[in-house]
C-alpha cells in the first residue's frame, strides 16, 4: 500500500515535470546577458613616411579582457577635429593608400571571434601606388564589436565598442617634408585675466593658477612636431622653463600644444603656472619644426598684483581705523 | 530502486529549473573559433621583415632611400608603446517597461586606460532612433524645451515628466562641462541622419584609468504606441595622433 502511494506520487511528479518543460520554453522571459567589453589595441599610433610604389606591413595586437566578442577589423580615413587632438572618422577611405590584411584567415570587415583573454594579431598591409601624389594621408585602423541579435519582446538596446589606432602616412619620393608652422596664439587663458567693464587685461592675482595657451598652426602639406621650450622671466630673471611636448600637428590644422609640467586645470591649456608672482613677468617661446625649418617666436606678458593681500590689508586697516576712531570718540565722551 | 528513481526525478527537476536561456548566441556561420596560426617574431609590434621603432629619430636620408620608408610606432615623446584600452561595463541597455510620464534610466561605466600617453577621445552615436520593428520611433530628447532645449553638442536640463524622448547624461572623468548636473542631458547623434558623433570623454592630460558613467534615459507620452523599442549605441574610443 505504502509502495503504491509512493509510486502514485512519483508519477505525479513526472507528469508535472513534463508539463513544466514546455512552460519553461514558451513562457520564461529570456534573461539579458550583461556583456562587458574590454579591448586593448597596440600600437596606439603609427607614423609612416613612405615612397610611392612601396608597401609595408604593420602588426596590430588586439587583446580581449572582457566577455567573448565578435570583432570586425576596418580602416577609415579621419580628419582632425578641434584643437585638442580629437578626430572625426570619415566613413570611407580617402587618399591613395590601399589596405588589406595579410592574415591567412582574416580579411578587412570580416568577423573574428575572440574569447576572454585571447589576443589577435592583425597584419595590416599598407600599399602606396607608384603614381600616388605626395602629401599626408590620415587613417584609423579599428576593431568594432558586433552587438549580436537584439532581444525580442524587450526594450533592451545594445552598445557596441569601436577601438582604434591612428595611422599618419606621409608620401614623399625624396624624404623631404614641408615644415611650415606658425604660432597662432600664445597668451594667458582668458579666464585668468583681470576683467573691468567688459575688457580683459593681462593683470593677474599673485596667487592665481595661470593657464597658458599656445596654439600652433600647420600651414604646410606635411605634419609637423614642435620642438622648443617656454621660458618665464620675472623681475629677477628666469623663473621657470617648460619643455614643449612634440605632438603631431596635422597638415592645414592647428593644435593646442602642451608643455611640461602639464597642469591639471579644467580648461584646455598648454600648461599652468603656480606660485606667488609680483610685478611684470614675461613668457617667451622659440619653436622649431625639425631640421632645416626656421624657428618661430612668440611672447606674452602679465602684471601680477597681490590683489587678495592688498584687499585684506585695506579691510584690516579700515576696521582698525574705525575701532580707533570709535575708541577716541568714547574717550572724548567720557 | 526507489532511491534511484527519486534521484532521477530530483535531477530532472533541478535541470528543468536551472536551465537559463541566454539570448546572446556567440555562434554564427560567418566565423569559426580557432587558434591563430600566425606567430610573427618575438616583439608585439614587428614582423619578420619590418621592425617598428619606438624611439625618436631623425629622418635619415640614407635609410629612407634604401628602404623606401621610415616607420615609428607609439607616441615618440614617451618612448614606449602603451596599449590603448577601452571598457564598457555592460553592453545591454535595459530600460525595462516604459510607462507614460515616468522616466526609465540605465547606467553603464566607460573606462579608458592609456598609461601616461595622454590625449584620447570617446565618441558616441546611435545607429537610429529607438524604434519598433514596425518603424514607430521614440524621438530623441529636446530636454525640457524652450530655454532648456538641448542638442547633440549641448546638454540642458531634462527633469520634466512631460518632456519626452531618449537621451543620455555623463558624469565622471573627462566628460563635457555642459553635463553640469545629473539632470542635464543630450540626444544621441543619429548615424542614419549622418550626424557627427559627439565627444563624451576627452583629455589632454594623462589617461590612466579614466572612468565615467553614461546614464541612458527614456520618457514616453501616453499616446506612444505600445511596442518593443530598440537601437544600437556605438562608442568609438581612439587615442589622439
Amino acid at each position: 500500500m505504502k509502495i503504491e502511494n509512493y509510486y502514485k506520487k512519483f508519477k505525479l511528479l513526472i507528469v508535472l515535470l513534463f508539463l513544466f518543460f514546455p512552460f519553461s520554453f514558451f513562457f520564461c522571459v529570456p534573461s539579458t546577458h550583461a556583456q562587458t567589453v574590454n579591448l586593448s589595441i597596440t600600437p596606439p599610433l603609427i607614423e609612416l613616411m613612405i615612397k610611392p610604389g612601396k608597401s609595408i606591413l604593420v602588426a596590430y595586437t588586439v587583446v580581449n579582457q572582457g566577455d567573448p566578442v565578435i570583432l570586425s577589423p576596418q580602416v577609415s580615413s579621419f580628419v582632425p577635429q578641434g584643437q585638442t587632438g580629437n578626430i572625426r572618422l570619415v566613413n570611407e577611405l580617402l587618399g591613395p593608400v590601399r589596405f588589406n590584411l595579410e592574415n591567412a584567415d582574416i580579411t578587412l570587415a570580416k568577423s573574428v571571434f575572440l574569447k576572454t583573454g585571447d589576443k589577435q594579431q592583425f597584419l595590416l598591409k599598407m600599399r602606396v601606388p607608384d603614381n600616388a601624389p605626395e602629401g599626408d594621408y590620415y587613417y584609423t585602423f579599428f576593431v568594432k564589436t558586433d552587438p549580436g541579435p537584439l532581444f525580442t519582446g524587450q526594450n533592451v538596446s545594445k552598445s557596441t565598442a569601436t577601438v582604434g589606432s591612428n595611422i599618419l602616412v606621409t608620401v614623399s619620393a625624396t624624404g623631404r617634408v614641408e615644415a611650415k608652422g606658425a604660432i597662432a596664439h600664445f597668451d594667458l587663458e582668458d579666464s585668468a585675466k583681470f576683467k573691468l567693464f567688459g575688457r580683459k587685461y593681462n593683470i593677474i592675482e599673485s596667487t592665481s593658477v595661470l593657464p597658458i595657451k599656445m596654439i600652433v598652426q600647420n600651414n604646410g602639406s606635411n605634419l609637423i612636431k614642435p620642438d622648443g621650450e617656454i621660458i618665464l622671466r620675472g623681475p629677477l630673471g628666469v623663473l621657470s622653463r617648460h619643455k614643449i611636448t612634440p605632438v603631431n600637428i596635422l597638415t592645414q590644422s592647428s593644435r593646442l600644444v602642451p608643455a611640461t609640467p602639464s597642469a591639471q586645470v579644467k580648461t584646455p591649456s598648454s600648461f599652468a603656472l603656480k606660485g606667488f608672482f609680483i610685478g611684470e613677468h614675461k613668457l617667451g617661446t622659440t619653436i622649431t619644426f625639425g631640421p632645416g625649418s626656421s624657428p618661430v617666436y612668440a611672447s606674452a606678458s602679465f602684471i601680477a598684483i597681490p590683489i587678495k593681500l592688498i584687499s585684506v590689508l585695506v579691510v584690516s586697516l579700515a576696521v582698525t581705523f574705525a575701532i580707533i576712531v570709535r575708541m577716541r570718540a568714547r574717550q572724548k565722551e567720557s | 530502486m526507489s532511491f534511484k528513481k527519486n534521484t532521477f526525478a530530483l535531477l530532472m527537476l533541478f535541470l528543468t529549473l536551472g536551465g537559463n536561456i541566454f539570448a546572446v548566441n556567440m555562434e554564427s556561420t560567418q566565423y569559426r573559433v580557432e587558434e591563430s596560426n600566425i606567430n610573427v617574431g618575438g616583439k608585439s609590434a614587428s614582423s619578420a621583415s619590418y621592425d617598428l621603432t619606438t624611439t625618436l629619430g631623425q629622418t635619415a636620408a640614407g635609410q629612407y632611400s634604401s628602404a623606401g620608408y621610415i616607420i615609428k610606432a607609439g607616441f615618440q615623446y614617451i618612448y614606449s608603446i602603451i596599449p590603448f584600452t577601452f571598457t564598457i561595463s555592460t553592453t545591454s541597455i535595459d530600460l525595462g517597461t516604459l510607462s507614460p510620464d515616468t522616466s526609465s534610466t540605465q547606467n553603464a561605466t566607460l573606462t579608458v586606460d592609456f598609461g601616461s600617453a595622454g590625449t584620447y577621445q570617446v565618441t558616441v552615436e546611435e545607429i537610429g532612433k529607438l524604434r519598433t520593428s514596425n518603424n514607430i520611433s521614440i524621438a530623441d530628447t529636446a530636454c525640457n524645451g524652450g530655454a532648456e532645449t538641448c542638442d547633440e553638442t549641448t546638454a540642458k536640463l531634462w527633469n520634466s515628466s512631460t518632456a519626452y524622448g531618449f537621451g543620455y547624461n555623463m558624469s565622471g572623468n573627462d566628460v563635457p562641462a555642459d553635463f553640469s548636473t545629473s539632470n542635464h542631458y543630450r540626444p544621441f547623434p543619429d548615424r542614419s541622419l549622418s550626424e557627427t558623433p559627439s565627444v563624451i570623454m576627452t583629455s589632454t592630460n594623462v589617461g590612466k584609468d579614466r572612468a565615467s558613467t553614461i546614464k541612458f534615459k527614456a520618457n514616453i507620452s501616453s499616446i506612444q504606441e505600445a511596442g518593443t523599442y530598440q537601437t544600437v549605441i556605438n562608442f568609438i574610443a581612439t587615442p589622439s595622433f
